[in-house]
């Protein structure tokens, strides 16, 4: 261990979040417990260390006590390390000199009925991130050209929107439909809300529009088959009916919207001519054959709100109900129209507009509950009958329409899922694109340079959807605008003196990113490195090493966020310990989610960072295992999602190996597991969790006194 | 005597005898000391023309009063020296002058102060002193003197005490009687902390600021600036973006819900800021009334919205998941309580909102009831609130008592945006909300070209949309020349 003296300057900053954490985790117990550490000169508590105030007493600490490195314990890196790496580098600090450390979304938030546990498991997430600190270096930011093109993937209102408005910003965009013709969903619908406008008047236009665009390549009948790269630089390949085209893009708009749900086997759809969907009755108005019949029923929820499966509310439906209804009633005020509903979503002002007229004009509206829904169903005459208990009323009736419209919910297409995988992008529980944050990033991916609008993000509006492709574009258009980014110094590096010219990393780099050729020595190349650290695992002498990542950084890492040996006052727990690995893309994402949503799952699971589970050595789940981790779960992308190719299967491989080792141990092998994970699933992690601590409980402690020689980690770690 | 009452009482506690209607003749002298005093009893006469009752001393009541120190507190009178003999007195000796110029019976000479008004405050002399040289520069100017000087005088408000409950003045702790005679040690031991800050809570907060700047020595970002004022600035900017939010609807317009009367009934912003860490209880859950963790907390939808008669017809699309979160909360800061919220339809259309509600149905045990509450009463003892309901899904009628009411009120476009749409001829629509061009094509562009509007300035909408909307202006802003094309309705 290096002297204090000898250390780096440390500066920690506790933040409270409000209450977030100051109200589950003793925030000052954690603080004095962080002073006694290795190197730690400065210690300060923050209500919200991300406030201006916090940003200006972290730059003013560095200035005042000279810190060399800085340490922020609030809430996940994924939101807020650039303010605070930012901050740094305003006061002279380099930004990779600064580590952040999760205890609000992967503590406070899924532990907050065990205040004390909660707390002593902060100090070890602090001791994780001061002994990382202690080990970072500076690194400079790589610049990468933009390609000045976009792709836009779905050619409905929100793809044609966003590919429009980027187009006259003087941009190229490749516009991508799988039909033969744009227009997506409304083509097939025969009024838009509010103003009931004619779908066509408004499509027409706007089609025209973006195929006369000059820059506009539309390319219909067209799929895409391929996408590599990231941003600034994507390689996408176009199957045309006629050709395959190769495009070099700079950003990416996913609009591939969504379709209705077809409700088979629900209210005897299909078995009858006269029950149909919100969608069918659309169609029917727009062609102008139906001859309107005397009585009409309508059922909301058919297929959405469920128990399982599709549990989500569609939010339009409710109101494309009340829209049909009112159109009946005009063209028909003899008709008599039951809209059947549960929760009626007539959100914002006008939709509640048409509530009360659809009241006034005589449309009458009956509370369901799906426990009381009795059925409905054909008699022998081909006549429908519905019963259906009004809760309002308090009395089972019957309604005998001559039509029956099923209102369904708009369900992902199965497209939206293809393109997803193509670009490792998560989907949420319900199939749609998951936003890198629900509230203030909802058009964003949370990977870089790749964006969504429209309904594939979920149900909505043509208002909404216009609106959300209109910031989609504008998000978009920013890294075309600037030409050039600076992307993370997160890549490989080597030290040549330690290289025994082996060509391991070249042959194991999934990006071609190491040149090893020409001297025998290994190269990298900077602009094709994407920051995999597979390489770095393959290394046989420790001298690929992965920046920000490197064995001497991570070694100690998983050391402080275990050991219990070497620091005064942490907790000697008789439970065990469960050490998580997750990667950044996927598991580290759903961790985070999973405290958004303020799920739970047991305190001795502990998270530690990664660029990608390839990067996850045998020397990190030894470290591991020796210092205290009873379990060791490896949690990476789901197949074909991995963000570098295969990383995620490299580590699978090597958990299988390591299993082996185990086993020569006398240790049981189940205690290491490799989960396969996407973004999206923050309950399956929660879940996962759950069932893997309860598993490790059930095996105990590893009784380490009786393994001999369990550490075989360091060798290659600090210098 | 008009010492104030407080004084004399303390006098005659610290045995000091005081003789009313008495008048001292003589001193009398002993070997060129002083060694009594002789008096004279006086009584009060009949009215005389004045109408004032003279005193008359009392043939053959003199007597004796034996005392070795004598100290004589005198009154004050004019110095009428320096007064010329041509300016008009007073029989008292006091200068005669204009009330609103100061003007002496001679044009060219003002007066001011105790030669007077005779003994008054140091306030008093100031005041007439700047009254006499304003009179003195116009005076000299050859103005008006009186020229809107003769205002009447500023009315004193009523000041509103509704709501306040009498609260008596804190009592002065004092040294004991036995331990104030030898020494000179102060006698008034001044209020403890909390009785210090007991007597500061019976203000009224009926007045303005002082300018004490008390404030700005505290403040410790430099927030407060006093010599701040207004100022023009002209701008040339190529577009506009509106974006001035919502306000809150008062609930206190509609008296059932007993906002602003019983103290236990809060707006939903109210318990926000309660909850939030940086707010006055520090994050922590309380009731008003006797600042204690409530146990059972119930939330009331569409107060003020959805509503045709008081309050707006329209729904503010975001108070469901607002009270469902606010519900989580509760359960969180105080685990042993029972939430529940009263609804309408519970509108829960956003990514993953149904999830959450399920959620705070089922991990939280919050409960949902269909109805709308009858009028709210609090228990006078307890201050628990309490109503009756129908549960619409159910048709139970039931009562509910609850510990802390929560109001989630209608969200109301800005006050300002009015007069805003006037400066900017843009519209807005009956509620005070902007008008889009085009609701499904264009929903961010106004009738004025150039103009952006974006989020609940436009009509109610949640955050992500928001965003949206703010991004995709961004968008409008850089494509300024081509909006019209963009509308496609040129």
């Amino acid at each position: 261990m290096i002297e204090k003296n000898c250390d780096p300057k440390i500066g920690v900053f506790l933040c409270h979040c409000g209450t977030n954490i100051g109200g589950v985790v003793d925030i000052p117990q954690v603080a004095e417990f962080t002073r006694k550490l290795n190197g730690v000169v400065y210690v300060e508590e923050n209500l919200h260390t991300c406030s201006s105030e916090g940003i200006r007493q972290i730059q003013e600490a560095i200035e005042k006590y000279y810190l060399e490195r800085v340490v922020v314990a609030s809430c996940t890196p994924r939101t807020h390390q650039p303010l605070f790496r930012d901050a740094i580098e305003e006061v002279g600090l380099n930004k990779y000199l600064f580590q952040m450390v999760n205890i609000r979304e992967h503590n406070s938030w899924v532990h907050s009925f065990d205040h004390e546990a909660a707390t002593e498991k902060a100090k070890y997430l602090l001791r994780m991130g001061v002994e990382k600190a202690r080990y970072l270096e500076p690194e400079i930011d790589p610049e990468i050209d933009i390609i000045p093109k976009c792709l836009v993937v779905g050619g409905g209102v929100s793809g044609m929107t966003a590919a429009l408005s980027i187009a006259f910003q003087g941009f190229s965009v490749y516009l991508v439909e799988k039909e033969d013709e744009l227009g997506g969903l409304v083509k097939e619908l025969h009024q838009i809300l509010p103003r009931n406008v004619n779908a066509l008047e408004v499509l027409y236009p706007l089609i025209q529009e973006v195929e006369s665009n000059n820059n506009i390549r539309v390319l219909k009948s067209s799929i895409v088959t391929q996408i590599d790269g990231f941003i600034g630089d994507f390689k996408v390949t176009i199957r045309t009916p006629t050709e395959r085209i190769s495009a070099e893009i700079g950003t990416i708009i996913l609009a591939t919207g969504a379709v209705e749900f077809i409700p088979d086997g629900y209210y005897n759809y299909g078995n009858h001519n006269d029950v149909i969907t919100q969608l069918e009755l659309e169609k029917k108005l727009l062609e102008g054959i139906l001859d309107i019949p005397d009585r009409i029923a309508m059922i909301q929820c058919v297929g959405s709100m469920e128990e399982k499966g599709r549990t989500y509310c569609s939010r339009i439906c409710c109101g494309v109900a009340l829209k049909n209804a009112l159109y009946l009633k005009k063209c028909k005020p003899s008709a008599e129209i039951y809209i059947l509903y549960r929760d009626l979503q007539a959100y914002g002002i006008d939709l509640e507009r048409y509530y009360r007229e659809a009241l006034e004009k005589g449309v009458k509206f009956i509370l369901y509950i799906p426990e009381k829904f009795a059925e409905v169903s054909i008699d022998s005459t081909e006549k429908i009958k519905v019963k259906v208990y009004d809760n309002l009323q308090g009395e089972e009736i019957e309604i005998y329409p001559d039509l029956l419209v099923l209102s369904t919910p708009l369900i992902p297409r199965e497209d939206s899922k293809h393109i997803a995988k193509l670009l490792r992008v998560p989907i949420d529980s319900d199939g749609f694109l998951l936003e890198a944050h629900p509230k203030m990033r909802p058009v964003d991916f949370s990977s870089e340079g790749l964006y969504m609008c429209g309904t594939a993000h979920g149900p909505k509006n043509i208002s909404e959807s216009v609106s959300q492709a209109l910031a989609a574009a504008s998000h978009a258009a920013i890294p075309l605008k600037k030409g050039s980014m600076k992307v993370d110094a997160v890549i490989a590096t080597v030290d040549h003196n330690l290289c025994i010219g082996c060509g391991a990393c070249a042959s194991a780099c999934p990006f071609n990113a190491v040149d090893w050729r020409p001297t025998g020595q290994p190269v990298v190349i900077e602009a094709a490195c994407k920051g995999c650290g597979v390489c770095s695992v393959e290394c046989p002498v420790g001298a690929m090493q992965l920046k920000y990542f490197k064995d001497k950084q991570l070694l100690p890492a998983i050391h402080g966020i275990l050991a219990k040996d070497y620091i005064p006052g942490a907790h000697e727990s008789d439970e065990p310990t469960v050490l998580v690995f997750a990667c950044r893309w996927c598991s580290y994402a759903a961790a985070d989610i999973a405290g958004v949503m303020r799920l739970r799952y047991p305190v001795n699971v502990r998270i530690i960072l990664v660029p990608c589970t390839g990067r996850v050595d045998f020397k990190h789940i030894f470290e591991a295992i020796d210092k205290g981790a009873d379990g060791v779960v490896v949690a990476g992308c789901l197949e074909e999602q991995c963000h570098y190719i295969d990383g995620n299967f490299t580590a699978e491989k090597r958990i299988e190996s390591a299993k082996k080792v185990l086993q020569v141990l006398d240790i049981d092998p189940d205690r290491i597991q490799m989960l396969f994970i996407s973004a999206g699933m923050p309950k399956e992690f929660a879940q996962f969790m759950n069932d893997f601590t309860q598993r490790i409980n059930e095996k105990g402690k590893i009784k380490r006194d009786k393994i001999p020689a369990l550490s075989i980690s360091t060798s290659s770690g600090n210098d | 005597m008009p010492a104030y009452l407080a004084d004399v009482e303390r006098a005659e506690e610290e045995g000091i005898k005081i003789s009313f209607l008495v008048t001292p003749l003589r001193f009398i002298e002993e070997k060129g000391k002083i060694n009594a005093v002789e008096c004279i009893e006086m009584e009060i006469g009949e009215p005389d023309e004045s109408g004032r009752r003279r005193p008359f001393p009392i043939e053959g009541s003199e007597f004796i009063i034996e005392i070795d120190t004598a100290i004589l507190a005198i009154g004050q009178t004019v110095d009428n020296s320096s007064i010329p003999k041509n300016i008009e007195v007073t029989k008292s000796g006091t200068v005669i002058v204009d009330e609103i110029t100061k003007q002496t019976n001679i044009k060219n000479v003002f007066s001011c102060g105790d030669v007077v008004l005779g003994p008054a405050s140091v306030i008093e002399a100031i005041s007439e002193g700047k009254e006499a040289a304003e009179s003195i520069h116009r005076y000299l100017r050859g103005e008006n003197l009186r020229k809107g000087r003769d205002k009447p005088k500023k009315e004193i408000k009523e000041i509103p005490i509704a709501g306040f409950d009498i609260q008596k003045r804190q009592i002065m702790p004092e040294l004991e009687l036995d331990n104030i005679r030898d020494n000179f040690d102060e006698t008034e031991l001044g209020f403890s902390e909390k009785m210090a800050i007991k007597e500061a809570e019976r203000c009224l907060s009926c007045g303005g600021c002082s300018e004490c700047y008390e404030c700005e020595k505290v403040c410790d970002p430099g927030a407060i600036d006093h010599n701040l004022t207004k100022k023009e600035v002209v701008v040339n900017v190529e577009s506009i973006i509106i974006a001035t939010g919502l306000d809150i609807f008062d609930p206190s317009e509609l008296k059932e819900y007993g906002y602003g009367r019983f103290k236990n009934v809060i707006t939903a912003l109210e318990f926000e800021r309660m909850i939030t860490a940086t707010g006055p209880t520090s994050g922590e859950l309380i009731r008003p009334s006797d600042l204690k963790h409530p146990h059972d907390v119930t939330f009331i939808q569409c107060v003020g919205s959805r509503s045709f008669t008081k309050g707006y017809p329209y729904c503010s699309t975001v108070c469901c998941m607002h009270a469902t979160k606010e519900g989580i909360l509760v359960k969180e800061h105080v685990p042993d309580s029972e939430v529940y919220i009263f609804y309408t339809d519970i509108r829960a259309f956003g990514k993953q909102f149904r999830e959450f509600i399920n959620r705070a149905k089922t991990e939280y045990g919050i409960k949902f009831i269909r109805a709308k509450p009858g009028e709210i009463r609090e228990d006078p003892d307890t201050k628990n609130l309490s109503f009756w309901y129908e549960n619409t899904l159910t048709g139970e009628v039931t009562e509910k008592v609850t510990n802390l009411l929560v109001l989630c009120t209608a969200l109301t476009p800005n006050k300002e945006n009015i007069k805003l749409a006037k400066i900017l001829g843009v519209d807005v629509d009956d509620y005070g909300f902007f008008v889009q061009t085009d609701p499904i094509i264009a929903p961010l562009s106004t009738s004025c070209d150039g103009i952006f509007v974006c989020g609940y300035s436009q009509g109610p909408k949640d955050i992500p949309d928001s965003i949206c909307e703010a991004s995709g202006i961004a968008t409008m802003v850089s494509l300024k020349n081509n909006v019209k094309t963009m509308d496609g309705d040129e």
